[in-house]
């Protein structure tokens, strides 16, 4: 691996790790998501290794527990939706800076976070599963709110400072 | 490149909105806990393995949620937060999250899915604290 991606790889997930830390006093207000949706329209699937980093971060702070079994998949998840969906809009002659669209799509995710997180505690206890994300659901609106906003507001000006770095 | 409408970009945010409002409608009514007015009679145990600790006991509020009558709880340690009271520790039994010691909730053997401030206080419950390690 060329040491200049290797070094953006670094970077890219520390400011997620420090995004994350930032904003860790607001409940399920949080620039992840924002970023990883972001990394992949600028870096594509380069986006994966950055996000595995972060839950690598992640671990060494918090320890192993079913939550970080959840992050295993649920940015991965992220990085793939968004890849997926950026070659629909190309099949469909769109260009990738279509940033109301990106917004539903962090928004959607904000959405989905509770369910998408509950799937690793499904093989543990179905019934746990499906209570945690019905007790979360409220939750998971502000989530998507939030996601929304922050996308439509300041996806692009980020998305073009990045773009730059992507030589 | 083509580029989407203004139209077709305002459209795809209303059904967005849309639909976050259904589902915040169907979650406050999915999650609107049902209390019992008037003095409930109940069982509070607390567990620490790591402490070699058991009690049990039989209590009575007048309280709407498990959370209102833990901060009345004589041996209760709690904080607020957020998400509303944060069980910091029991009799001197403290949480420790360094080694990943931290309280659980259990209402009638089930592990509790919302905080004590979102536990209804029923008759006849059991609500059991205990110590647990590993998140």
């Amino acid at each position: 691996m060329p040491v200049r991606k290797m070094t953006r790889i670094a970077l890219l997930s520390a400011i997620l790790y420090i995004a994350k830390v930032v904003l860790e006093f607001i409940p399920n207000v949080e620039l992840i998501s924002f970023l990883t949706i972001i990394y992949t329209l600028v870096f594509g699937t380069e986006a994966l290794l950055i996000v595995t980093v972060f839950n690598m971060f992640e671990l060494v702070q918090w320890g192993f527990g079913v939550w970080w079994i959840s992050y295993l998949y649920v940015w991965p998840l992220l990085v793939l939706a968004t890849i997926f969906i950026k070659r629909m809009l190309a099949m469909g002659g769109f260009g990738k800076e279509e940033f109301a669209l990106w917004a539903v799509v962090s928004g959607s995710f904000g959405l989905l976070f509770g369910f998408l997180f509950a799937i690793a505690y499904l093989p543990v206890n179905p019934a746990y599963a499906l209570s945690y994300w019905l007790s979360g659901l409220l939750w998971d609106v502000w989530h998507g709110i939030s996601n929304f906003v922050i996308m439509l507001f300041i996806g692009k000006p980020v998305y073009l400072v990045l773009n730059k770095m992507a030589v | 490149m083509k580029q989407w409408s203004k139209k077709q970009r305002l459209l795809v945010i209303a059904v967005f909105a849309a639909v976050l409002l259904i589902v915040g409608v169907a979650a406050g009514a999915l999650n609107k806990k049902q209390t019992q007015e008037g003095i409930k009679h109940f069982s509070i145990e607390v567990v620490s393995e790591r402490d070699n600790y058991y009690s049990s006991m039989e209590c009575e509020s007048g309280e709407e949620f498990l959370g209102g009558y833990l901060r009345t709880m004589e041996g209760c340690e709690w904080q607020e937060s957020d998400y509303g009271i944060y069980i910091t520790g029991f009799e001197g039994m403290k949480e420790d999250t360094e080694n990943q010691y931290w309280w659980c909730v259990m209402v009638n053997g089930e592990s509790a899915t919302t905080g004590a401030d979102g536990i209804p206080l029923q008759e006849g419950d059991t609500y059991r604290f205990e110590l647990m390690q590993g998140w």
